[in-house]
């Protein structure tokens, strides 16, 4: 589904990410973990082609995000980090314009079905700015799949949401996952969620992609490891101190 | 329906729900139909009075009557000037700094470009629809002038007079369209979308006020009520001898008014209403052939910011930086 050679990004003599090579399968719900400032929203904006390479190449069933950055676009959601859409606006006219933007031909159908699917539709005809920052995630990701793609992008869904909000939210994910078979690449710096949901993850360090596997090898590789975090902060930890 | 028109199409829907805008709005409907409608009643009342003169004199058995006075029906317009320079830069202004900020705000603008839309389709949509909503308004504007004119006034309106207002509406347009680029332009390059309607604000006082005025000021024959060179009894070709004497003055003096697009609104918008004498036999345009340099100077700098905000946003991939 997901394939980067080389991907690199450089701002003047900063390189933001470096050599990104990942694979990504049909299907996966992929984490991709780091601290902040790793590198990982570079990364997602790269490939959901907000922002150019410097160097290197990334696809996406089979197209290439900067030479068939369109026909790359359709296939993806995208759900960017604090989204507050235009609060103005309710939740069906928010939905209304994106779902628009996507070229969706039945918006109003797909509306109802989306908002069906998040248990959101007596929230339908509200206005965005009186929602709750757990219901303006919930009408972010609607909007990321009202065109039903193939790649659902997420950076830090569930960051600042309430115990509820992000258990929601996760739930939310694995039906969309389970139900339209939908690949998740989801940028987050919280292991417990990682350890939830994620089939596979990928673990980026100052730019430098430390490790990218499947949650169950890397519990195998690291069997004395008693969580997720230890092992985060082995991988880490060890490239830090050399 | 392309991306472009449905950017267009939710340009112009919150325009209509943005309140700051539909009270300036309201305002210049209101005064462009107050002062149309006085205008237009002056006009009646000078007909109506040398009518009164021409039917006593014929009680009175005469023959020969006095020419009609000069009625200028189209100077019923001569306030608008003053209003789109005031509440139609203004207006023009907040919709170009509104429909930036709104993104910045909301946080949009990674999900839209995020969607088939590129950064210039969607620059395009926001410019294009704001300029459909500034035609719609000096077009409201000018079917309500024309309207008051033939229906109040009475006097007779020739098929120039008409070309030659909506002439003048269309610079109107022009100058409007300057105010949103510049909008437009410096909520695209200035992050905070406060200080950016701030600088668009002082630029349009600098540009609008205070560069005609130094024009003004150093003008020699606006030294005197009524001008100077006619109060020293001086004819056009003397006039002209003396200010040769002063050229580089005169030069600094018009380039000074020639940097303000609202000069340049201000003398192709009298020539056209037949309020700055000198244009009554000219075609309309005629008119616009005369005063090319100020049509220019309405389309130019609107050009160049529209370029520049295309620049800008187009080099802008930083994603820190919407």
């Amino acid at each position: 589904m997901l394939v980067t050679k080389d991907l690199t990004k450089k701002y003047q003599d900063f390189t933001a990410v470096d050599k990104l090579n990942l694979t990504v399968k049909d299907g996966a719900i992929f984490g991709f973990l780091g601290h902040n400032g790793a590198g990982k929203t570079t990364s997602l904006s790269m490939l959901t082609t907000l922002i150019l390479p410097t160097s290197g190449s990334a696809t996406i069933d089979g197209f290439d995000v900067v030479k068939d950055n369109l026909q790359v676009r359709n296939l993806l959601g995208y759900l960017p980090e604090n989204v507050m859409l235009y609060g103005d606006l309710t939740a069906r006219e928010n939905l209304q314009f994106f779902g628009k933007l996507s070229k969706v031909k039945d918006v109003n159908k797909n509306i109802d079905e989306v908002l069906n699917m998040l248990n959101f539709t007596e929230w339908t005809d509200k206005k965005v700015k009186t929602f709750s920052k757990g219901m303006r995630q919930r009408i972010g990701i609607a909007q990321a799949i009202l065109h039903k793609p193939k790649i659902l992008f997420l950076d830090e869904p569930t960051s600042g949401l309430d115990p509820q909000g992000t258990k929601d939210i996760r739930n939310i994910l694995l039906k969309i996952n389970a139900e339209w078979g939908t690949t998740i690449f989801m940028n987050t710096h919280l292991l417990s969620e990682v350890t939830k949901i994620c089939t596979d993850i990928g673990i980026i360090s100052h730019g430098k992609l430390l490790v990218s596997e499947s949650l169950s090898n890397l519990k195998e590789n690291f069997k004395d490891a008693k969580s997720l975090e230890e092992i985060y902060f082995s991988i880490e930890g060890g490239v830090n101190n050399e | 329906m392309s991306p472009m028109l449905v950017v267009i199409k939710k340009e112009i829907t919150d325009a209509l729900k943005n309140k700051l805008f539909l009270i300036i709005l309201g305002m210049l409907l209101l005064l462009t139909i107050v002062s149309v409608v006085l205008g237009s009643y002056q006009v009646k009342v000078s007909l109506d009075s040398y009518n009164q003169s021409i039917s006593f004199l014929k009680s009175l058995g005469k023959t020969t009557f006095p020419a009609a006075p000069n009625l200028n029906p189209l100077s019923s317009s001569k306030s608008f000037v003053n209003y789109i320079g005031l509440l139609g830069a203004l207006l023009a202004m907040v919709l170009g700094n509104a429909s930036v900020v709104k993104e910045k705000r909301s946080g949009t603008l990674k999900l839209i470009l995020s969607r088939q839309i590129f950064r210039d389709t969607f620059l395009n949509g926001k410019v294009i629809g704001n300029m459909i909503l500034l035609f719609a308004i000096t077009f409201v504007t000018s079917i309500i002038t024309l309207v008051s004119v033939v229906v109040i006034s009475s006097a007779p309106i020739s098929s120039g007079d008409i070309v030659r207002m909506f002439l003048f509406f269309l610079m109107s347009f022009l100058y409007m369209t300057f105010f949103l680029v510049l909008g437009i332009f410096l909520a695209v390059l200035i992050p905070n979308g406060n200080k950016a309607l701030l600088i668009t604000v002082i630029i349009w006082l600098v540009i609008s006020f205070i560069l005609p005025q130094i024009g003004d000021t150093m003008d020699m024959d606006n030294q005197l009520p009524g001008g100077f060179f006619s109060s020293m009894g001086m004819n056009k070709a003397d006039t002209q001898k003396v200010l040769d004497h002063f050229k580089f003055y005169e030069t600094t003096r018009d380039g000074i008014e020639q940097m303000s697009p609202t000069k340049h609104y201000e003398r192709v918008g009298f020539a056209l209403l037949n309020i700055k004498p000198g244009f009554e036999q000219n075609t309309a345009l005629e008119v616009l052939s005369i005063k090319w340099i100020d049509v220019l100077g309405l389309l130019a700098p609107s050009i160049i910011l529209w370029l520049l905000a295309y620049m800008v946003f187009l080099k802008r991939e930083n994603i820190y930086q919407e």
